[in-house]
């Protein structure tokens, strides 16, 4: 099996295919520090493409409450287990070895999906064989699939055990401990498992943007993409016989709509633009021939992901090298975090919490505008006060908030939108409206 | 609705204790909702957002921020948001667009 390069696993791993890079990778941040778990998104991801017969059950957008939810249901706690039941004790990084853009987290020291059902594994035993041979992972149930969100935010049993049911149906129990909203979608990885697994060759990465894609001409619907994605991205569609999965809205990434897109400028997705809680940001990151991105600092992902890196990547652990990116929830206990974030975390929340100038002004952009933001520019202005915020410690610092203008430009490198941070504004509470 | 109909139809069907596929939950010792709610407020304040917009974010039955609100009620919530306001205030931001657009951002 051929050997390519994962940054953010900072090594070499084993893949089926050659190391081979899009021009421009379609990339996204999520801050899941804003989200109150509206399901915009998801609706209005619903609504544009999976509405018809056959596709009842399929959410290419869906948000999940953790630590209880999954779409399908335990998604991330089964491959976990069996990545752990194939290498028991060793799915761990060594954080001593960070090396700059190379690997900025450290060395993952374990295996990956892809490595973990490796040929010399077979050998020694291992009992993972999925059907591909590519690749680590599991085909969901009908019984998975079928209710996202049932039961994520109301308990209805409070042992982690599915008999005796233990609760009244007329007043379930709410979680009194903590929970978070993980938005998903595809993660149109670097190295993509569904396009590793397929037997088909059905499933492609697009050269100018990294969108993977399958084609629906050539899929037969063996599943081989939904079994072996451990995201559980591709899902199968039983009127057609084929499998689909998220497309990143690709006629609107193209700047091709002459109703959404006039001017032929590029916009976000509808999962992008229809966020309620000004979330999510969309861009197209430029990509080297061994895998780096290409220096870009005032690129907004870019900068996010790679300069500031406050947003991670979900589960890096899995080897696929995801393109989607998340600013992890800053009241969540770390272990968890970790895990599912990788090692960055503990700085990455440092960052957030008390951001540099120009992080502060990028924050203020998200979704401002439809439009894809390919370049942003701070300008500077006066001290107008100071904010506090309390640190991961817990322990308080003073933010100096400055009069600052952030500016962004499409893709075309056209001006869209300036936002200016005016002041802080501090109200009296109503029994002092009078006072002096 | 007759009973036989009653049993046919999913919707209307009770949960039974030896179903294998029942619904349950993981649960996860740890974390503190207070902070959470905490710091959903320091981010739209950061936002611009006032106090009444913050409240809204929780009260509002469709979003599932609203879980919080039924579990500690609304003096809980409104005297953490004036807590956190008073705090860290919120910013005073402007948007200008820089030209016509058509589509998207009309």
């Amino acid at each position: 099996m051929p050997k390519v390069h994962n940054w953010q696993l900072g090594r070499p791993m084993l893949y089926p295919y050659e190391e081979s890079h899009p021009k421009r990778q379609f990339a996204f941040v999520f801050n899941t520090n804003r989200c109150i778990g509206c399901q915009t998104c998801t609706m209005a991801c619903k609504s544009t493409w999976t509405f018809s017969r056959g596709q009842e059950y399929m959410w290419w957008n869906n948000v999940e409450t953790k630590p209880y939810g999954g779409y399908p249901q335990y998604w991330d706690q089964k491959i976990l287990a069996m990545l752990e039941q194939a290498n028991p004790g060793g799915q761990v990084w060594n954080v001593g070895k960070k090396d700059g853009e190379r690997a900025p987290y450290g060395v993952f020291e374990g295996k990956t999906i892809f490595e973990a059902i490796s040929e010399e594994q077979n050998e020694e035993g291992n009992t993972f064989q999925t059907t591909s041979g590519r690749v680590l992972g599991y085909l969901p149930g009908d019984d998975e699939w079928d209710a996202p969100n049932i039961y994520e935010d109301t308990a209805r049993n409070p042992a982690n055990r599915r008999t005796p049911w233990g609760g009244e149906g007329t007043s379930l129990p709410a979680h009194r401990t903590w929970f978070f909203y993980l938005q998903r979608i595809c993660n149109h990885c670097t190295y993509p498992a569904c396009l590793a697994a397929c037997p088909r060759q059905a499933i492609y990465k697009r050269p100018e943007d990294g969108v993977v894609l399958i084609d629906q001409e050539r899929c037969r619907g063996y599943r081989k993409c939904v079994e072996a994605c451990p995201y559980k991205k591709p899902m199968y569609r039983a009127t057609t016989r084929t499998s689909e999965k998220c497309i990143a809205c690709y006629p609107r990434l193209e700047g091709k709509d002459s109703v959404i897109t006039p001017d032929g400028v590029p916009v976000e997705t509808r999962c992008m633009t229809a966020c309620v809680g000004r979330i999510r940001m969309q861009g197209l990151v430029k990509v080297a021939k061994d895998d780096s991105w290409e220096k870009d600092p005032e690129n907004p992902i870019y900068y996010m992901v790679k300069e500031e890196k406050i947003a991670l990547p979900l589960y890096p652990q899995f080897g696929t090298e995801p393109n989607g990116f998340y600013i992890p929830p800053r009241w969540v206990p770390r272990d968890y975090l970790i895990q599912m974030f990788g090692p960055g975390v503990e700085a990455a929340i440092e960052a957030y919490v008390y951001p540099s100038r120009r992080l502060l002004g990028l924050l203020q952009l998200f979704r401002v505008t439809q439009k894809i933001i390919s370049r942003f520019k701070l300008i500077e202005g006066q001290k107008v006060g100071e904010s506090e915020v309390t640190l991961p410690s817990g322990k308080t610092k003073t933010l100096a908030i400055f009069n600052d203008t952030v500016v962004a430009y499409d893709t075309d490198g056209q001006e869209v939108v300036r936002v200016t941070v005016e002041e802080p504004i501090y109200e009296r509470p109503k029994q002092y409206y009078n006072s002096i | 609705m007759s009973e036989e109909l009653k049993n046919a139809h999913g919707r209307e069907k009770q949960p039974e204790a030896d179903d294998p596929v029942e619904l349950v939950v993981n649960w996860v010792e740890g974390g503190d909702p207070e902070e959470m709610a905490t710091c959903l407020i320091e981010e739209y304040a950061r936002l611009g957002m006032n106090e009444q917009e913050i409240f809204e974010l929780f009260s509002q039955p469709g979003y599932r921020t609203h879980a919080l609100y039924r579990q500690r009620g609304e003096t809980w919530l409104r005297d953490l948001i004036q807590r956190v306001l008073g705090r860290t205030g919120r910013l005073r931001v402007s948007v200008q667009f820089s030209r016509p657009t058509g589509g998207c951002d009309a």
